[in-house]
Order: C-alpha cells, then sequence, then structure tokens
C-alpha cells in the first residue's frame, strides 16, 4: 500500500500532470458555474482529450474537471439562484437570499470552504475505505434504496417553509411530474400527450432552469428591481476568508460524512446527499429560523455534502463497476478505453492507478481552491452589474443552455413552462424547494418501492423484515416525529410545574 | 457569441474555429450550388451524424470514433450531435425525419430502432432507414451468482415445470436483455418474478448483492464480476461462442432456439439516393474495417464485426422482425 502511494504521489506532481491539474479545474469551474452547462458535459468533452495520455494522465485530468465543476455549481446557484448542477440546488435556496442581502461574497466564501473540506475528506475516504465500503453498496437492494429515498422525501415537511400544506402541495406537483415518462417497471407512457418526447420524463435541469433562473428573472422584471443596489457587497467581506468556515466545523465534516456514506449507495448521488445534509444541519442548528432566508451554515451543509459524494461515488464506480452518478459512468468509460476493468480485481493488479486517482482528488480540491479564490471575487462583481443588462444575458444564457441538453427546442419550451410555474409559484408563496427534492427523489422511490413489491409478490412486509431497510425507517419515523414528541413533553413538564 | 462558439464545439468536438470557417465555405458553396447537388460533389458540405443518446456513452464514443476515422476519407468534416432523450427515441425519430440527401447519418445500438417501435408510439420504424455499414454488436447472455444451484444452462432448463420462482433482473423494460429473457422464459415455461433496473450495471449489482436469481445482460459488462469470481456465465445469445468466455454455451447449441444481439450501425434516412449512399459505405468500411477502430470496439466490450450496407440492413430488419413476434407475445 505504502508503495503504491509514493508512486502515486510521483506520479501526480509531474509537471505535466501539474498543468493538466489546473488547466482541468478551471475547465470544471467554469462549465460548473454556467447554468446549463454541466459537469457532465465538461467530462464528456474532456474525455476525448484524454485518449492520446496514458490512464494516470488522463484520469487526473477528468478529475480535475469533475471537483471542480461540482463545486462550481454553486457559484451560480448563490449569485443568480440558478444551481449550475442538480446537487447545488439546495446552496441556491439559502446563497441566493444573501446575494439580494448584499452579503454574496460571504456566501461565496462559505462555499468554497465547504466544498474544498468536503472534497479533501471524500478523497481520504476513498483511500482508505474504498475496498471495505464497495461491500455495504452490494447491500443496497431494491428495498434498501427505498427506504433510504423515502427518507430523504420526508425533508419535504422541513423545507416547506411557514405553511405546510403549500409545502406537500408543491411537492405532489413534483412527484407528478417525476412521473411523466415511460413506466420504469411496465414500459408504458404516462402523461406524454402522445408526444415521444415526454417517453423519457421531463429533463431534470431544464426543470430546474425555469423553476429557478425563469422564476427569479420574471420576478425581478415584476418587481423593476434594480440588482445595483446589492453592491454594497464588498463592505461586509473584503476577502475569501477561512473565518467564515470556522462557526461551522461542525456542520461541514457531519455533512461531509454524510455525503460519502450517500455517495458509496450507487445510483443516488450528490442531490439527496446535500438535501439530507441540509435539513440535518437544519435540525441541529442553533438558528434553524435562517435556513431558507440566508444561513451561511446551511450552504456549508450543502456544498461540503455534494463535494463530499465526489471521491466517494467512484467507490462503488471501481470497486463494483457501478456509476454512482453520470459522471462516475463517463469515468468508467475513460478507464474501459484505457484497457482497465473495473471490478474487484482492480485494486489487487492497479494498485499504483488507484491510489493516483486518489491523490488526484486531494490535488484537484486544493488547486480548486486556489483558483477559486482568485476567481471568486470576478465572478462577485456580477452582482454589480444592472439588472437591466444582467437579466437579459441570463436569461440568454438559460435558453441556449437548456437547448444544448438534448440539442433540441423541446428543452427551451420545458424550461420556459417551469418559468411560469415556478413565477406562480413565487407569487402565491408556494416553496419550490419541496417541488424539487420530489422531483429528483420521485423517479427512485417509485422505481425501488416497485422493484420491493414484486420481488415480496405485493406484501409490504419485506420492508421491515430486511435490517438495513428497517433502519432507516425507523430513522425516518425518528426524525419526523422528535421534534413533535419533544415540543409535547417540554410543554407538558412546564404545564406540570406551574400546576 | 461566446456561447454560440462553445455550443458548436460542445456538439462536433472539433475546434470551433476550424468548424465555423467550414460552416462559412459550406454556406457559400450551398448557396452556389444549390440546386444540383450531384453526387459527384459529394460531400460539399459537413456530414451530420445524429447519435440517440447522451455524450459520454458507449454508443457515442463508438459514433464519434468512427466519425474521427472517417474524416480521413473526406474532404469534409463530420459533426456528431447527441440527440439525447426517451431511450434513444427522439433522435432517432429526427433522423429518420431528416432530408435524404446523405448529410445526415445516423449512428445507433438495436433498442431505439430495433424494439422501441413494437412497444411504444414512435413515428419511425427500421422502414424509415437504410444501412451503411454495422460496425460491431455485443450479445446478450443470462448469469447467475457462483453459489447459484444452477452449474450449467441445463441445470436452469432443468427448472422447467418445477413450482421453483425465479427473481429475473434486467437492463429495463422492452430492451434487447427484457426481450430476450422474456423470449427464454416462454418457450421453456419456467415461473419468474420480472425485475427491471434503469441499466446493466444495477442489474448486476443486485445479482451481486443477491437481490435477484439470475440477470440478462451483455457478457462483456459481466467480464469483471466474472474474473473475480463471483457471478457465471451461463449461457451467450450468439450464433457462436465467444473467446473472451471458454466453454460458455450458446443457447443455440443447448437445443434453445434464441439468437439475438445488439448491433451497432451507421443509417441513414430511407430515400438517400444509391451514389449518395455508395460514397458513404465505401468510405465508412474503410473506417470501420481500421485497426484502431476494431481495437476501440473491443475496449467497449463490443464484438467487432464490420457489416456492408446491404448485410447490416437485413440484420437489422430480421431482428426487429424477431423482437416484435417476441414483444406481442404477452
Amino acid at each position: 500500500m505504502f508503495e503504491n502511494f509514493l508512486y502515486a504521489i510521483s506520479v501526480v506532481f509531474l509537471w505535466e500532470n501539474i498543468v493538466l491539474i489546473i488547466v482541468g479545474t478551471a475547465i470544471g469551474m467554469v462549465f460548473g458555474a454556467l447554468p446549463g452547462l454541466t459537469v457532465t458535459l465538461a467530462v464528456t468533452l474532456v474525455l476525448p482529450f484524454t485518449f492520446d495520455l496514458s490512464p494516470e494522465s488522463g484520469i487526473i485530468l477528468l478529475t480535475g474537471v469533475y471537483c471542480s465543476g461540482t463545486y462550481a455549481g454553486s457559484i451560480s446557484a448563490i449569485l443568480i439562484n440558478t444551481p449550475g448542477t442538480p446537487s447545488s440546488a439546495a446552496t441556491a435556496w439559502d446563497g441566493y437570499p444573501l446575494t439580494q442581502k448584499g452579503r454574496s461574497l460571504e456566501a461565496l466564501s462559505v462555499g468554497l470552504h465547504a466544498s474544498v473540506i468536503g472534497g479533501l475528506i471524500s478523497a481520504v475516504a476513498l483511500i482508505f475505505f474504498a475496498p471495505m465500503l464497495a461491500k455495504t453498496a452490494l447491500a443496497f437492494g431494491p428495498p434498501e434504496r427505498f427506504a433510504l429515498t423515502f427518507f430523504g422525501l420526508t425533508i419535504i415537511a422541513r423545507v416547506s417553509g411557514v405553511s405546510l400544506s403549500k409545502g406537500l402541495i408543491s411537492a405532489l406537483f413534483g412527484l407528478l411530474i417525476a412521473s411523466v415518462g415511460v413506466d420504469p417497471i411496465m414500459g408504458v407512457p404516462r402523461f406524454s400527450f402522445n408526444t415521444f418526447y415526454l417517453y423519457g420524463g421531463v429533463g431534470m435541469i431544464e426543470v430546474f432552469i425555469g423553476i429557478f433562473a425563469i422564476a427569479e428573472i420574471f420576478n425581478q422584471i415584476g418587481k423593476r428591481a434594480v440588482m445595483a443596489q446589492h453592491s454594497k457587497s464588498d463592505s461586509q467581506t473584503k476577502t475569501i476568508r477561512w473565518k467564515e468556515i470556522v462557526p461551522h466545523y461542525w456542520t461541514v465534516v457531519k455533512s461531509s460524512v454524510i455525503g460519502i456514506i450517500i455517495g458509496v449507495v450507487p445510483g443516488t448521488g450528490g442531490s439527496i446527499a446535500s438535501f439530507i445534509a441540509y435539513d440535518e444541519a437544519k435540525r441541529s442548528s442553533k438558528e434553524p429560523e435562517l435556513f431558507g432566508k440566508g444561513s451561511l451554515e446551511g450552504i456549508a451543509a450543502a456544498e461540503s455534502a455534494n463535494n463530499g459524494v465526489t471521491a466517494a461515488t467512484l467507490i462503488p464506480t471501481l470497486t463494483l463497476g457501478i456509476p454512482g452518478n453520470t459522471v462516475a459512468a463517463i469515468f468508467l468509460g475513460a478507464l474501459l478505453i484505457h484497457g482497465l476493468t473495473p471490478g474487484p480485481q482492480l485494486f489487487v493488479n492497479q494498485g499504483g492507478l488507484m491510489y493516483t486517482i486518489m491523490v488526484s482528488f486531494i490535488m484537484a480540491n486544493i488547486v480548486m481552491y486556489f483558483q477559486g479564490r482568485l476567481a471568486l471575487k470576478w465572478f462577485d462583481k456580477i452582482v454589480n452589474i444592472p439588472s437591466s443588462i444582467l437579466l437579459p444575458i441570463i436569461l440568454t444564457m438559460c435558453l441556449v443552455g437548456a437547448y444544448t441538453i438534448s440539442n433540441s427546442l423541446n428543452g427551451v419550451i420545458v424550461a420556459l413552462i417551469f418559468g411560469c410555474v415556478g413565477y406562480a409559484m413565487i407569487k402565491f408563496e408556494y416553496p419550490s424547494a419541496p417541488m424539487v427534492i420530489a422531483i429528483i427523489l420521485g423517479g427512485m422511490v417509485e422505481e425501488s418501492m416497485r422493484q420491493s413489491l414484486i420481488l415480496s409478490d405485493g406484501s409490504p412486509m419485506i420492508f421491515l423484515t430486511r435490517p438495513l431497510s428497517l433502519a432507516f425507517f425507523v430513522l425516518t419515523i425518528f426524525v419526523t416525529f422528535s421534534p413533535m414528541v419533544i415540543k409535547q413533553w417540554k410543554k407538558r413538564r412546564n404545564g406540570g410545574g406551574q400546576a | 457569441m461566446f456561447k454560440k462558439i462553445l455550443g458548436s464545439t460542445v456538439t462536433s468536438g472539433l475546434p470551433s474555429v476550424k468548424l465555423l470557417a467550414s460552416i462559412a465555405v459550406a454556406v457559400t458553396i450551398t448557396a452556389v450550388s444549390a440546386v444540383s447537388a450531384q453526387a459527384a460533389d459529394f460531400p460539399s458540405k459537413p456530414i451530420t451524424i445524429i447519435v440517440p443518446y447522451g455524450a459520454g456513452g458507449g454508443t457515442d464514443t463508438t459514433g464519434r470514433f468512427l466519425a474521427n476515422e472517417a474524416e480521413k476519407y473526406f474532404s469534409q468534416p463530420i459533426a456528431v450531435v447527441n440527440r439525447s432523450g426517451a431511450g434513444g427515441t427522439v433522435g432517432t425519430t429526427a433522423a429518420a425525419a431528416a432530408k435524404p440527401d446523405g448529410y445526415t447519418l445516423y449512428f445507433g445500438a438495436s433498442d431505439a430502432l430495433v424494439t422501441a417501435p413494437h412497444s411504444l408510439k414512435v413515428p419511425y420504424t427500421v422502414d424509415n432507414f437504410r444501412g451503411i455499414v454495422g460496425v460491431s454488436y455485443a450479445p446478450s447472455s443470462i448469469a447467475v451468482r457462483t453459489d447459484s444451484p444452477w452449474k450449467t444452462l441445463d441445470d436452469f432448463l432443468a427448472e422447467k415445470g418445477t413450482d421453483t420462482i425465479i427473481d429475473r433482473g434486467h437492463s429495463g423494460v422492452g430492451g434487447v436483455h427484457h426481450t430476450l429473457l422474456k423470449s427464454l422464459f416462454l418457450e421453456t415455461g419456467i415461473k419468474f418474478r420480472d425485475i427491471p433496473f434503469q441499466g446493466g450495471s444495477k442489474a448486476i449489482a443486485a445479482l451481486r448483492g443477491g437481490h435477484v436469481d439470475l440477470i440478462g445482460g451483455t457478457p462483456g459488462s459481466m467480464m469483471a464480476s466474472v474474473e473475480a469470481g463471483e457471478i457465471r456465465v451461463l449461457a451467450l445469445s450468439s450464433a457462436e461462442q465467444l473467446d473472451a468466455f471458454p466453454g460458455v454455451p450458446t443457447f443455440k447449441e443447448k437445443g434453445v432456439d434464441i439468437v439475438a444481439t445488439v448491433e451497432w450501425y451507421l443509417l441513414a434516412p430511407k430515400d438517400t439516393p444509391d451514389e449518395v449512399v455508395a460514397i458513404l459505405e465505401e468510405a465508412f468500411m474503410k473506417a470501420a474495417s481500421s485497426d484502431e477502430f476494431k481495437a476501440f470496439t473491443v475496449t467497449r466490450k463490443q464484438e467487432s464485426l464490420v457489416r456492408n450496407a446491404k448485410d447490416i440492413m437485413a440484420k437489422v430488419k430480421a431482428d426487429s422482425a424477431f423482437f416484435g413476434e417476441v414483444i406481442k407475445k404477452k
């Protein structure tokens, strides 16, 4: 192991590989930060360039793109309310309100530090736990996956804001959207209105572009707001400082661990990790009322969790050959092209390369930190651009982004429709967060539940007789009802004291 | 403008300046000689290949590699455009409806073209296309865990008439692997529960984790788990045995009449003129036969098999008829 580690360090620190990391993180940052251009796209475009490189150099370049692309999704989430990647959706909930209050640089600073720490913890986990954690991933069959995703859905109750009923309506609408497309079990189209475009479901990124960005643009125009009014942003924080993150170190560590655990379960990915970490941070926070209105702690939780996923998701990819998300799937493709077959044997046969991947994750996060520090000050200037100039630019970027996803106008139409839906939701004060969670998790919840029920011949007992699944259901009940029970108990004790 | 340039790079994978320049040239040329699109001039503008799946996947990378190789034989660049969505049917529809002038081609794999029209309402069938070249294929196969009681295909077939219910997994409803399983279980009458997954790798994980008893999928994707001694491939759906799986029989050898494969091919809209197809066929046959391309398909777990325009179309039509028949049986 130690020899492999030394080999890895000697490879990563070759000057050409250092250059590749710097180039890779720069590309990732640009793609991550532009709405509609995703990390997946960036990694795909870089992939052909790795064909001519050695497997090590190729992986190093891809790692740089992947890490910083995942991080950079938070930049647009904070500044223009458009998560560059679905996993930054939770970041927008607090990041954008902070930008509106003129505290964007603080938010960006927390986002950067949380991301880097999350990414580093994840890389270390990959080094030490990969072979061990891989076995756990196999234990996740349909019932366990259902229990986990169902647990994710309970968060809806706590991101609903003031009105729980409005939150539930929003979530149900999201589930309805998630059910559009070809049924995963029977293969029959649902709600497709006879247009085969909808056979594959409503595109998630297109919906996010509509709900978050276009709706907000409509809202700004409606209010005739002048964004230049936020120009005091520089007054509170002038530089990117570690100090910002210090009060939240426990949240960051906890969220990173949540990210790693969820990253190991194949097919779940960064978004559910950031939702669960966000929810946990809110539950244990001293100031839960700030969440959703501009809490730095919320950003710290969401960002450290989704970057905690980055390296961890490679654990099932490398050891089991099951990609945890689309980027991991492309990593898998890159390895195959170099004649390396992922699987249990990879760590035995290709130890040097495995450690190179891990060390390059650490390097990528360090390089990303310094690039982020340089870039954020410039990105922050965006908030000083008058809205009459900025809004049309963002709208154009959004529409082009919606187009590029499948290279068709259908994506643009979906984004515009959901822009209108999102605007109506803002006007009638329906929270969009529950809907977004429902759209992301709806498909997974449905698929795993129906697979489980087929396996059990329709008996729901399958969810309770399997230990891991039972554990998640107990956790779900605990997290959902404990606040109420504690409240009741306190009330009764206080009442008892007075009587 | 910046986004626009970025957009072109995205879809073509070419240096943007070169592409823009060639588009400019192409536009001028077509404006001048718009009327007489003679085969002798072909190609006089860039060729577009529609890939109906997202960038970075197996079909996409294979299509891009083929396009790169084929560019050597044309004076014009070839752009690969991903029109993903709805399991490949969106891109296939676009390709079927494209102008049949040889400038818009289609690179795909079996599912969207040979199975989807039988189970979904899509505005195309195999008859909307004509062949250019077939580049590779992958058979389907069935696999079980190494600790399974079924050591061979015969052990499995012996379950015929028993009360054993087999939990069978596969990569998705209506695909090639699902259809193969359906045909196998229909023919043998073995009892089953059907559990679809979203993608072959998830089905393999479910088999290894003990959540299903048997899966159908490409043997190449199972290689790593086979080498690790965790799963065992019982039979292949190819016409002949594969070198990579010594001793694993085909269904046909064992008396089960199933031959089904996933094919990768380049097609054109059906009304594309013969002369144009002949030019395309010649160049793409050379590209597909190059050692570099063959080596690449092997890394993507495909079996290299180059077929000419006539052969690939015959194969696609035969597959479509076979899958259509199985899918119609309930």
